[in-house]
């Protein structure tokens, strides 16, 4: 019996000891992760001008070395362990690259390691990236002919090389539209790319692109989008194999950029580890490696920033609560700064007015607005960060000038104004105080959020309140995440009467999501954006005179914003509720943390921030 | 028997996952507005979204038949680079906990045993009641506050240091550090389950007339629980642990997802939010297989503590 014990005992400590060896083996030598090793070499000595200065550059060209090769270069391993190191957090992981993902985390990372044709900076200016500068009617490099069409000449800068040592060509540009245009590929933001006729080469560094007609996306290339491909890797499979194309390496591990980082390894599940790129064209980063963790659970992401093990935040992570309590945390202690930086997402509510006709009234949408107080409610959830929202412009975006502000019609919390909205439309009070018809049915509305994403909720609940005051029945009927976001459900109108939701937004959304024929339907395959079937005539017709996004002088665009937000706010077909704040934390010691709060990439200057 | 169970289950899984709302371009169409109808179409096509059932399930089973578990929609690469590496995470995690678990819910149920309703079989029954009545989600939290954030010893969630040093024994100390608590949290519920099982059977065996035999013979107590009362309790409680590592495996979800930690679990989640059949179906069907090999185990570790069973 002894010798059995003995022999179960040593099988448990053998048990024990290669779960430990497995479990705590380095990662980097698991399948799961993607090291790459590189060896840079000198090939020749350039004298460039960047941003202004004369600057001496060494070309180099990065080979690919294998593992083994790296465990024999000392100076490699000191490379990847020494110098600064920062560590960014995000609650969502990345899942590939380029314009096949969209996604906010995607676009955080990548924008570390690829540079665009241009980037939007904090004032929220497009600034030149991979360009000398943008083009202008002044400069003679945006003209738009007698024809309509529009054409914008870009020059690359001089220098720029791929991280794998190969120079980026105008084909390389040339190829990254293509690409998104392609009906095989399944690009995000082809809409506004399918603008494009075509990019002509110019010479060895010029582009011209030629816009079908005028369009105020001509500041960023093809769209926001606009990324340089490389040939060299994609191209042959491009023609060869679309769905080989699709799969294609690059765009996960494979991947590389023009950007201030390379990327060096990615745990799927738990970081990617980047290196500085020792040629980026605009300076060598101050920092010699980042780390980017993504934490799903925000809790966990925010006791990982208050401990110091991630020293960054940024979007998608904390939620205003959240930065809140790490507020707090850090001016106890000093360790920190937390900004609340005005976003251009914004939430609604709509209804389904083919469904239930009482809501394409629109006084009793202005009723519902009216009865609640949306200034209480953003102080009591969000500590006034998220400021009431009065129409589908946020206060950030280029459009909102104080003209335009001026002619928003606003809904202050008005309960007088809402009961008598509510009785021209024929809703009066019953005698327990509900408000019924003529014909004595109940004024009942059916409202859905998304279960777990708690400001919805908490603001679902609040309205809900002001409604049950205001005597209409509420019946609150929330689905989870996948089932909101089928599109059987959310663009054909599978909700009940009224859906509590949002819109993403960015500075280049212009008010065209509001236009009749941008109503879901069979004939758009029900994947257009106007969820609130708001259908005006007289919007519709100053609007298709003159599409906003293709009005280049500010001054005419800004009368038109004038005429669409007094029409879209008299008729209110989507409910404004608040505009969303975006948080970004950092720990003491960290520098040049400027994000945007766009949905366009917070990093765009990470070769400039710096660690004490 | 375990391949035609296998086969039923992945068409039955299959079919659920099919039946779920959304498919992988849902995305794609959400975030392109212009899109057209045909370009749709044309995708779903590419896709092979548009199959009926059976033909998707038959191409599918094809593929895995070769060898081949798909390709991740949503991660870009092949499921099994995906999932073998998780899968390793995932093996340490519920492994590691399994050995928590048993390790002390084994000890403190015999030694329960041995002293019923005294005040250490009290604390012990305290024990196991708050170990069933607290969620993962919750003590995962607390431990992260405590340990974490408040006293600073411990990392508050993630796979690995950014700059552990070199050499063996810094990346095992490293790794070690992510695993205690995670261990803890998800080896909580099972201790206290087992721990309740082996008290009660160790009492239900200590009434056998072969205890109060041996007894009789002047035999120690320690030999007579140890030798003679604890192979016999053993047998309800080595079925009940293979069955409850399937269990293990699910609720790590959460654990997983609350420490950041890269393991299967959370990766199920994520695919079947997601969309991505290949993934799930891998995930889910490894889980199955897992079900049916250790209810073998079960039967077989059975038979080896108790010589009456014999199976034909």
């Amino acid at each position: 019996m002894k010798e059995k014990f003995a022999k179960i005992s040593v099988a448990v400590l053998a048990a024990v000891l290669v779960l430990l060896i497995i479990g705590c083996s380095p990662s980097g030598q698991t399948p799961e992760s993607i090291e790459v090793t590189r060896v840079v070499e000198v090939v020749e000595t350039r004298v460039v001008e960047v941003e202004g200065e004369t600057q001496i550059i060494e070309v180099t060209r990065i080979v690919e070395a294998p593992a083994e090769e790296a465990a024999e270069a000392p100076a490699e391993e000191e490379a990847a362990t020494g110098g600064k190191t920062l560590t960014i957090g995000m609650s969502q992981e990345p899942r590939g690259w380029g314009v096949l993902v969209s996604q906010i985390a995607r676009i955080q990372v990548e924008q570390s390691m690829n540079a665009k044709i241009v980037y939007r900076a904090a004032d929220l200016s497009v600034q030149p990236w991979l360009t000398e500068k943008i083009p202008s009617e002044a400069d003679g490099d945006l003209v738009v002919n007698d024809d309509g069409i529009m054409e914008a000449t870009w020059t690359l800068r001089e220098g720029i090389t791929w991280h794998d040592g190969t120079p980026l060509t105008v084909e390389d540009v040339i190829f990254g539209w293509e690409v998104m245009v392609d009906p095989d590929v399944p690009a995000f933001g082809k809409d506004i790319a399918q603008l494009v006729d075509r990019i002509e080469k110019v010479d060895e560094r010029t582009f011209t692109i030629f816009w079908s007609a005028p369009s105020i996306y001509f500041d960023q290339g093809w769209y926001e989008h606009s990324i340089p491909l490389p040939v060299h890797i994609l191209g042959d499979v491009f023609e060869s194999d679309k769905e080989a194309f699709n799969t294609h390496p690059y765009w996960t591990t494979e991947f590389i950029g023009t950007g201030p980082y390379e990327m060096a390894e990615w745990v799927p599940g738990s970081h990617i580890e980047l290196v500085a790129n020792e040629d980026y064209f605009i300076g060598r980063p101050n920092i010699d490696r980042v780390v980017w963790r993504f934490i799903t659970d925000s809790n966990t992401l925010m006791a990982n920033l208050i401990t110091g093990d991630v020293e960054v935040v940024v979007n998608p992570g904390l939620s205003i609560d959240q930065g809140l309590i790490v507020q707090e945390a850090f001016n106890n202690t000093g360790s920190g700064t937390v900004e609340f930086i005005p976003g251009f997402g914004w939430d609604w509510i709509v209804f389904d007015m083919a469904e239930d006709p009482k809501f394409a009234d629109n006084r009793v949408r202005q009723a519902l607005l009216y009865s609640i107080d949306r200034q209480a409610m953003v102080d009591a959830l969000f500590a006034g960060n998220n400021p009431v929202a009065h129409g589908p412009i946020p206060p950030r975006h280029p459009l909102y000038t104080d003209e335009v502000a001026a002619a928003h019609k606003q809904y202050e919390y008005n309960p007088e104004m809402a009961a008598q909205l509510f009785a021209e439309a024929g809703w009066t009070p019953g005698s327990d105080g509900t408000l019924v018809n003529a014909a004595g049915e109940p004024f009942t509305v059916s409202i859905r959020t998304v279960i777990g994403q708690k400001d919805k909720e908490n603001a679902q609940a609040i309205i809900a309140d002001y409604w049950r005051e205001a005597g209409v029945q509420v019946e609150i009927d929330n689905l989870p995440t996948a089932e909101v976001y089928d599109n059987a459900h959310l663009f054909q109108f599978g909700w009940p009467s009224a859906f509590l939701f949002n819109f993403g937004g960015n500075p280049n959304s212009y008010p065209d999501s509001y236009t009749c024929d941008h109503i879901p339907s069979e004939a758009n395959s029900f994947s257009t954006a106007n969820l609130g079937q708001y259908c005006n005539e007289e919007f519709d017709a100053i609007y298709n005179a003159s599409p906003i996004d293709q009005v280049l002088d500010p001054e005419e665009r800004e009368a038109l914003a004038i005429e669409l937000m007094q029409i879209w706010t008299e008729d209110v077909g989507f409910l404004p509720l608040y505009y969303k704040a975006e948080v970004v934390a950092y720990r003491t010691g960290i520098t040049g943390v400027a994000a945007t709060g766009t949905n366009e990439g917070w990093v765009y200057n990470i070769h400039e921030w710096d660690k004490e | 028997m375990i391949l035609p169970v296998m086969v039923i289950i992945s068409v039955l899984v299959y079919g659920l996952l099919v039946a779920m709302p959304g498919d992988p371009l849902d995305a794609l169409v959400f975030g392109s507005p212009g899109i057209t109808a045909a370009e749709i179409e044309r995708l779903k096509d590419l896709y092979g979204v548009n199959d009926p059932f059976p033909v998707q399930y038959a191409k599918w089973a094809r593929q895995v038949l070769q060898g081949n578990l798909g390709y991740s929609r949503a991660y870009r690469i092949p499921v099994t680079e995906l999932i073998w590496p998780r899968m390793q995470n995932t093996f340490v995690l519920a492994g590691l906990s399994l050995l928590l678990s048993a390790g002390v819910a084994i000890p403190l149920g015999i030694y329960s045993a041995m002293r019923p309703y005294s005040v250490s079989d009290y604390l012990a029954t305290i024990f196991a009641f708050f170990g069933f009545a607290v969620p993962n989600f919750w003590l995962a939290l607390v431990l992260i506050i405590i340990f974490g954030v408040r006293l600073g010893w411990l990392p508050p969630g993630g796979l690995e240091s950014v700059d552990v040093g070199p050499g063996l024994w810094a990346q095992l100390t490293d790794r070690g550090k992510y695993l205690i608590l995670p261990v803890i949290v998800l080896g909580f519920s099972s201790m206290a389950q087992w721990m309740r099982y082996m008290r009660s059977s160790m009492l239900e065996s200590m009434r056998q007339d072969y205890v109060t035999t041996a007894r009789a013979k002047g035999l120690r107590e320690r030999r007579i629980v140890f030798i003679h009362v604890l192979k016999n309790a053993l047998i309800p409680v080595v079925t009940l642990m293979a069955n409850t590592i399937p269990i293990i495996l699910g609720g790590s979800i959460i654990v997983e997802t609350v420490f950041a930690y890269p393991g299967v679990g959370k990766l199920l989640y994520d695919s079947v939010t997601g969309n991505d059949f290949a993934v799930s179906m891998a995930i889910l069907l490894f889980l199955a297989f897992l079900v049916v090999v250790l209810n073998l185990v079960a039967d077989v570790a059975y038979g080896l503590l108790d010589p009456r069973i014999r199976y034909e």
